[in-house]
């Protein structure tokens, strides 16, 4: 809780900063504004807009299909990614209930979460709280406001990103820092109400002084749910600060913090187990535990993103660093008011650079390391090295071929905390380390059919052989 | 996979996907004597070899100028090459029990240059799925059952009104009605819950 106030206090800080400064360099701005009107016009020369007329909402290519957040439009008010994800068919919805969504809810071409990946940035979103068999993703933690896209690869094709990534990769990007033309911040406001006391507010803040770069997001989220016990509450607040470097590079630190209550849905069955408690005021529900339990899960994730990209004539630099922490209390008060309270940790870092090494070569070399501890229990640690090149071989075919090679090193649990069992009774540890490394190989080829007929413009066709490989599916931390 | 621009910004992929799995993990038939000897509960089991095919199929664009739309298809098929019989052949024959065939779709139309109509419409066939709880949760005793799901079709309805795009310091001013699950269809998804029936909403959004 103390760590909680210290957060709070943090953004008390960070909101102060975000009035004060818009408000203290208004006054400025109206001056120079003032004398750019005093000064003589400029008489511009023809000008040739190359952009693109129209952002679209969806774009695909070859190698995945991006979502633009801003543009894209749902009937309905979307809580979270999941309610955009879901649109496309490549997305299986698991949850329980659209109305309180939870980890893990969805599938990616018929992959659970343990089996594809999530990554804000390009970097791996690890685990959310829970228990060992579960809980790897929960999407309402990443803050809505701050979503730039969503880019959705599928498969397994792409060498950046880990073994894990058999179904593809949910790759969501945040925000890109630019340079704000006048000093006044560009704010957003969003409120929604739906039936069953569903309400949404949202207000984003973004704006930037010279090369600096500020933002700011809240986000309340509430709803009496539509199941019997399915009540959720969830306030998410996130900050970031950014510098835009010279030669278009950017340094931008963020952080998160989530405060979240949700009901699990309760067994309401008229002819069930516990239809002594039958309430007809809900829907029948034959799932659930015993409606007196009244389970539900509370949290409190915070978490710490830091994003650097510069261009050099070295090449294009990228480094991503995170630290997260997601703690839970499962609470079931029945009489005696038993509750489970788990706690994780994880810090993840990578680099990479992006360069022409010769003609026609853009060559990717990286590097990204994840620790994912339980409590201070290391639980999993693993580096990861890869190189991708993609090589336009002539024209019209072009080919990605990457190698990753990871290191993982697992800590197994061997000891059940309920029976005090030991999975391995040879070895009488509560945890046994074993190791795993694998080199990987990825390949992703393109041919433009353009050149071979009028009938084929803009048409190609791609293939793509990879390797999949991953320790973590089994027992999977 | 075919990437293709059909007409104008209509875009189109079609993407076939094929996994050779070694050594897929997956849970234990939870009837099985297999699962009820574990002592944690709920046992995972090494399945050698599986094969999963898919198809993915996205079309969108503007049909005309103020008429765009969006198709996505997804079709899911499991298959465990192994003996039929043990642990692992009741828990490979599961595979096969997610929904094979889903199709998402929507129509965006602007009847007026300020007023957006959005359609969604959401198909999935039937499946069946495990369901396994824990209760009294933290009792380690596991209820399990095998829960399944018919098929569904579920449309969704907006209307988006532009009130203004700049009045004031205020910009953008946009208001939304919708209607989620139009039809009432009564339809699960995968843990045996009743998904939100008809329900109503309004949003309204601005800059400044």
């Amino acid at each position: 809780m103390k760590k909680a106030l210290k957060i709070g206090y943090v953004y008390l800080a960070v909101l102060f900063i975000i009035i004060a400064i818009p408000c203290s360099i208004l006054a400025q701005e109206k001056k120079e504004a003032d004398k750019q009107e005093k000064k003589e016009p400029v008489k511009l020369e023809q000008i040739t807009v190359t952009a693109p007329g129209e952002k679209e909402a969806i774009t695909i290519t070859p190698q995945s299909t991006t979502i633009d957040v801003e543009e894209y439009k749902t009937p309905g008010t979307p809580q979270n990614i999941v309610d955009i994800l879901r649109d496309q068919a490549i997305i299986d919805f698991r949850g329980s209930s659209d109305l309180v969504q939870t980890n893990d809810n969805i599938y990616m071409r018929g992959f659970d979460t343990r089996s594809f990946v999530t990554a804000v940035d390009g970097l791996a979103v690890e685990k959310v709280g829970g228990y060992k068999g579960g809980h790897f993703v929960d999407y309402s933690t990443i803050p809505f406001g701050q979503i730039e896209s969503i880019e959705i690869i599928p498969g397994p094709h792409s060498a950046l990103y880990s073994g894990r990534s058999l179904g593809g990769v949910l790759n969501v990007k945040t925000k890109t820092p630019k340079r704000y033309e006048t000093l006044k911040p560009d704010f957003k406001v969003m409120t929604s109400y739906r039936s069953y006391n569903t309400q949404t507010h949202r207000l984003n803040l973004d704006g930037g002084v010279g090369s600096f770069i500020y933002g700011f997001s809240y986000e309340k989220y509430r709803t009496d749910g539509y199941l019997r016990n399915n009540n959720a509450d969830i306030d998410t607040i996130s900050g970031r600060f950014g510098y835009i470097l010279p030669s278009d590079g950017y340094i931008s630190l963020s952080a998160s913090y989530q405060e979240a209550s949700r009901e699990m849905p309760v067994n309401n069955d008229p002819e069930g187990k516990y239809k002594d408690y039958y309430d007809s005021s809900y829907p029948k529900t034959e799932s659930g535990s015993n409606p007196l339990d009244e389970p539900r899960r509370d949290k409190e994730p915070y978490s710490f993103r830091l994003n650097v990209k510069q261009p050099t004539p070295i090449g294009k630099w990228t480094l991503g660093a995170y630290y997260s922490h997601d703690d839970q209390v499962y609470r079931y008060e029945r009489g005696d008011q038993r509750r489970y309270k788990t706690e994780w940790n994880s810090y993840g870092a990578n680099i990479q650079n992006e360069i022409e090494l010769f003609e026609n070569h853009l060559v990717t070399v990286g590097f990204d390391y994840v620790q994912l501890r339980y409590k201070w229990q290391k639980m999993d640690v693993s580096y990861g090295g890869f190189i991708q090149d993609r090589w336009s071989i002539i024209p019209r075919l072009s080919l990605i071929a990457g190698l990753r090679y990871e290191d993982i090193n697992i800590w197994w649990n061997n000891k059940n905390f309920r029976t005090g069992e030991y999975c391995n009774p040879s070895i009488q540890k509560e945890y046994i380390k074993k190791g795993y490394h694998q080199l990987v190989p990825k390949s992703f080829l393109t041919y433009e059919l353009d050149d071979l007929s009028d009938a084929l413009r803009d048409t190609s066709i791609s293939a793509g052989v990879s390797r999949i490989w991953t320790p973590k599916s089994y027992c999977q931390i | 996979m075919l990437t293709r621009r059909i007409w104008k910004d209509i875009n189109l992929k079609v993407d076939f996907s094929y996994y050779e799995i070694n050594d897929y993990v997956v849970s234990a038939d939870s009837k099985s004597s297999y699962y009820k000897k574990s002592p944690w509960g709920r046992r995972k089991i090494n399945l050698d070899k599986v094969i999963k095919e898919g198809v993915e199929v996205e079309i969108n664009g503007h049909i005309i100028d103020p008429l765009s739309f969006y198709v996505s298809y997804a079709y899911n098929d499991w298959r465990y090459k192994g003996p039929n019989t043990g642990p692992a052949g009741v828990a490979g024959e599961k595979l096969g029990d997610r929904a094979k065939n889903r199709v998402n779709a929507g129509l965006r139309y602007n009847l007026f240059e300020n007023t957006l109509l959005l359609l969604d419409y959401k198909y999935q066939n039937e499946q069946i799925a495990e369901v396994c709880e824990e209760d009294p949760p933290g009792s380690d005793f596991w209820d399990c059952y095998d829960n399944p799901m018919d098929s569904y079709d579920v449309f969704d309805f907006a209307i988006e009104q532009t009130l203004f795009k700049k009045r004031g310091f205020i910009k953008d001013a946009v208001l939304k009605f919708y209607v989620n699950n139009l039809f009432d269809e009564d339809y699960e998804n995968s843990r045996g819950y009743p998904m939100t029936d008809r329900t109503y909403g309004g949003a309204l959004s601005f800059k400044f």
